[in-house]
This record gives C-alpha cells, sequence and structure tokens, in this order.
C-alpha cells in the first residue's frame, strides 16, 4: 500500500522536475492534461456558485402565502403524521432580523377530530395563545457558504420564550427551506397525560420551503 | 374426533388449517369486539389511543387470516351440510357468507377509517401499513358508519352462528361442531 502511494506521489510531480523516465511515454503526456482538467471539473462549479448566489440581505422581504408551507411531523405510535400551519408570515429587514408569526388557530392535522384534539388546553391551548413567533437575533451564514445559514433566536410558543437555532438554505431567487427538530414539552405542548412520549413523540419534526419577495422587486 | 384430521378439507371434514384458521380467528374476534366498543366509549387518553392501536393491529391479523383461509376455501372442498330444510341450508350458507363477507369489510373499513383520519395503521408498532385513503373527513365519517354498521351485524350473525352449532351439538347432536373441531 505505502509503496503504491508513493509510487502515485512520484508519479504527480511537478513538471519539469526530473522524472523517472517512463515505459508509457503517452500516458505520461496525457496525465498532466488529464489530472488538471479533473481539479478543474471538481472545483468550477463551486467557484461559479460563489460567485453568482449571494441572498442580497439589504433588501427587506417578504414571505408569499400562496407559495409557502410550514410543515410538522410527529410520531404518532411511532409513525409519523402530518401537519401544517395554513396561516404564517415570514419578514426579513437587514440586520439580521428574521420574523416568523404562526397563527396557531390554522393548525391543520386532516382531521376535524385532531385538529379540536390539539387546540385543546393540553395542547397548543390556541383559545389563549393563537400566535406562535420565532425572531432573530443573528443569522450567521454556515461554513461561509453564501446560501446556508443558522438563524438564531427567540421562539414563543404557548407563551414560552426559549431560544432556538433555526438552520436554513436561502437561494438569492427568495427561496428559503430548512427543518429542525423541537421538543414540544419544551413548550408545554401536550401536557399532563400527554407528557410522556409512549403514544404521541416527544420530538417534532417542523419543516419549511417558503417564497419570499424583496419589497424592492414589487 | 371423528376421524384423523387431514390438510384439505373433505366431504365429511374439515382440514386442519380451516380449522385453525376458524378457531384461531374466532379467538380474535371475541377479544376484538369488546376491545373497539371499550376504547370508543373513552375519552381520549394515551390508553386510548394504545387500545386503539391494539384494535387495528389484530383487525389487520384478521385480515389477513380472513384472506388465507377464504383462499383455503376456494382452493378445496367444503364438507357438505347436514340433513335439513332447504331454509335452514339456505340460512346457513347466507350466514356463513355474511361471515366471510364482514371478516373483510370491517377490517377494511377500519382501516380506511383510519386513514381517512390521519391515523397510523401498524402492526403491533413492527411495521406501518400503507394509508388506504388520504386524509378526508367525509371518507371517515362513511367508513366509521360502515363500521359500526358491519358490527352491529357481525354481533347478531354471530351469536345465531353459535347458537346454531350449540342445537346442531347438543340437540340434533350431529357432526355440525365436531367436524369443526380437532
Amino acid at each position: 500500500m505505502r509503496r503504491a502511494l508513493t509510487a502515485s506521489l512520484k508519479s504527480c510531480a511537478i513538471p519539469g522536475s526530473a522524472l523517472p523516465t517512463s515505459r508509457y511515454p503517452v500516458f505520461r503526456a496525457l496525465l498532466y492534461p488529464l489530472l488538471l482538467s479533473l481539479l478543474a471539473v471538481l472545483y468550477t462549479p463551486h467557484s461559479v456558485a460563489t460567485d453568482a448566489g449571494k441572498t442580497d440581505m439589504q433588501k427587506e422581504w417578504r414571505s408569499i402565502a400562496a407559495l409557502s408551507q410550514l410543515n410538522y411531523w410527529v410520531g404518532f405510535q411511532s409513525v409519523p403524521i402530518k401537519g401544517e400551519f395554513r396561516k404564517f408570515f415570514v419578514r426579513y429587514k437587514p440586520g439580521d432580523t428574521l420574523l416568523v408569526s404562526v397563527d396557531i388557530r390554522s393548525a391543520e392535522m386532516g382531521d376535524s377530530e385532531l385538529n379540536s384534539e390539539i387546540a385543546a388546553a393540553d395542547w397548543f391551548d390556541s383559545k389563549h395563545f393563537a400566535e406562535a413567533r420565532f425572531v432573530s437575533n443573528s443569522i450567521a451564514s454556515i461554513n461561509d457558504t453564501d446560501n446556508q445559514f443558522l438563524a438564531s433566536g427567540t421562539l414563543q410558543l404557548k407563551g414560552i420564550s426559549r431560544t432556538i437555532a433555526v438552520p436554513f438554505s436561502w437561494q438569492p431567487d427568495g427561496h428559503i427551506t430548512g427543518e429542525l427538530v423541537i421538543p414540544r414539552t419544551d413548550f408545554a405542548i401536550g401536557s399532563g397525560q400527554w407528557s410522556s412520549s409512549d403514544q404521541i413523540g416527544i420530538d417534532v419534526r417542523v419543516s419549511f420551503d417558503v417564497r419570499l419577495q424583496s419589497d424592492a422587486a414589487e | 374426533m371423528t376421524s384423523q384430521s387431514t390438510i384439505k378439507n373433505t366431504e365429511q371434514q374439515w382440514g386442519w388449517p380451516s380449522k385453525s384458521l376458524h378457531w384461531l380467528i374466532a379467538l380474535l374476534i371475541l377479544i376484538q369486539i369488546p376491545l373497539g366498543i371499550y376504547a370508543e366509549e373513552m375519552e381520549n387518553s394515551p390508553l386510548k389511543l394504545e387500545l386503539f392501536g391494539w384494535h387495528k393491529s389484530v383487525g389487520i391479523v384478521i385480515l389477513m387470516l380472513a384472506i388465507l383461509r377464504l383462499l383455503w376455501r376456494m382452493a378445496g372442498t367444503v364438507p357438505a351440510l347436514p340433513d335439513a330444510s332447504a331454509v335452514q341450508r339456505r340460512l346457513a350458507n347466507l350466514a356463513h357468507t355474511v361471515l366471510y363477507g364482514l371478516m373483510l369489510v370491517l377490517p377494511l373499513s377500519g382501516w380506511i377509517m383510519s386513514s381517512a383520519a390521519n391515523r397510523p395503521v401498524s402492526l403491533f408498532g413492527l411495521f406501518e401499513l400503507p394509508a388506504l385513503v388520504a386524509p378526508d373527513d367525509a371518507i371517515k365519517v362513511m367508513a366509521k358508519e360502515a363500521h359500526h354498521v358491519a358490527v352491529d351485524i357481525l354481533i347478531v350473525v354471530l351469536v345465531t352462528h353459535i347458537a346454531a352449532a350449540l342445537y346442531h351439538h347438543f340437540k340434533l347432536r350431529d357432526t355440525v361442531l365436531r367436524r369443526m373441531w380437532f
């Protein structure tokens, strides 16, 4: 193995340096161009993306309701079932201020009994806590990429405020996607007899697919 | 204990697969009906969900066994009904047809009800079964109604079926019940 490595390293030596004579001159002649073009292929798309796709964060952005989705999955006897919030909006203002406001009463789980159950006091208690709100206090780009961010801020849900971090992708055209896991018990959702994970899972996967338009574009 | 059990059904005797399936499904149905009614009457709670989880699993097992049983029945002969009036024979055939039908209709309507209500159906939590329909309140209400009517019919036909079997065994003293036993 080591010998093979040494051999391959030698074959990659800098052009112009003293190369061992090869029995396959044609192969050697082709080797460097091949390697160089391979490197070029590997690195080009990345550098193109870096140049072109920077999200403009100096503009104000707001979500287009009809093109935006906020879904969640919760384990029902370990099988994830889907719910969604039909009414919510996202606003971005320069200075890392991302605001997400969710109308909790718009929670939809595909069944009238489930809908009235989750509105009850043990769950969302949406009569008393109709709005959930996330406000960021910082937005950091992840790994120095242009479209991956981590928003840190406060989520207020069912009257409880907690700091959360929301990873998301934000394309220059205003398309935001991401997902995170929120333990429902952090916000007293599913209290009392429901606080165990026996029937209804604790970790709720939240996913969003939001189309933003910049105010300048209007 | 009339004769040695065969695998296949004969003119006189049920084979052991048919017998086993009959009694296994009978046992499961006797668990299933009270379990379903009890859970249905409960206030919503984790226990209610758990009981319905069991009810759904047992229902799926009944469905699979019933399909097996029907296939096995159709693949071979069926023991002849005992000498009785034409009306009695017709009633017996009707009751058996209804029972087979309900063994399919009840699990399927329950499965549709669960799917339409956006609730999963799994087999004892081992694996999840696919949803038969997309969540839909109207379909759920219809499936629920069908499920309830079907179980009412089942209870009536089941009582008749058991009473008739006991009548044959103790009053007529024929082989109808014995040939279903091992």
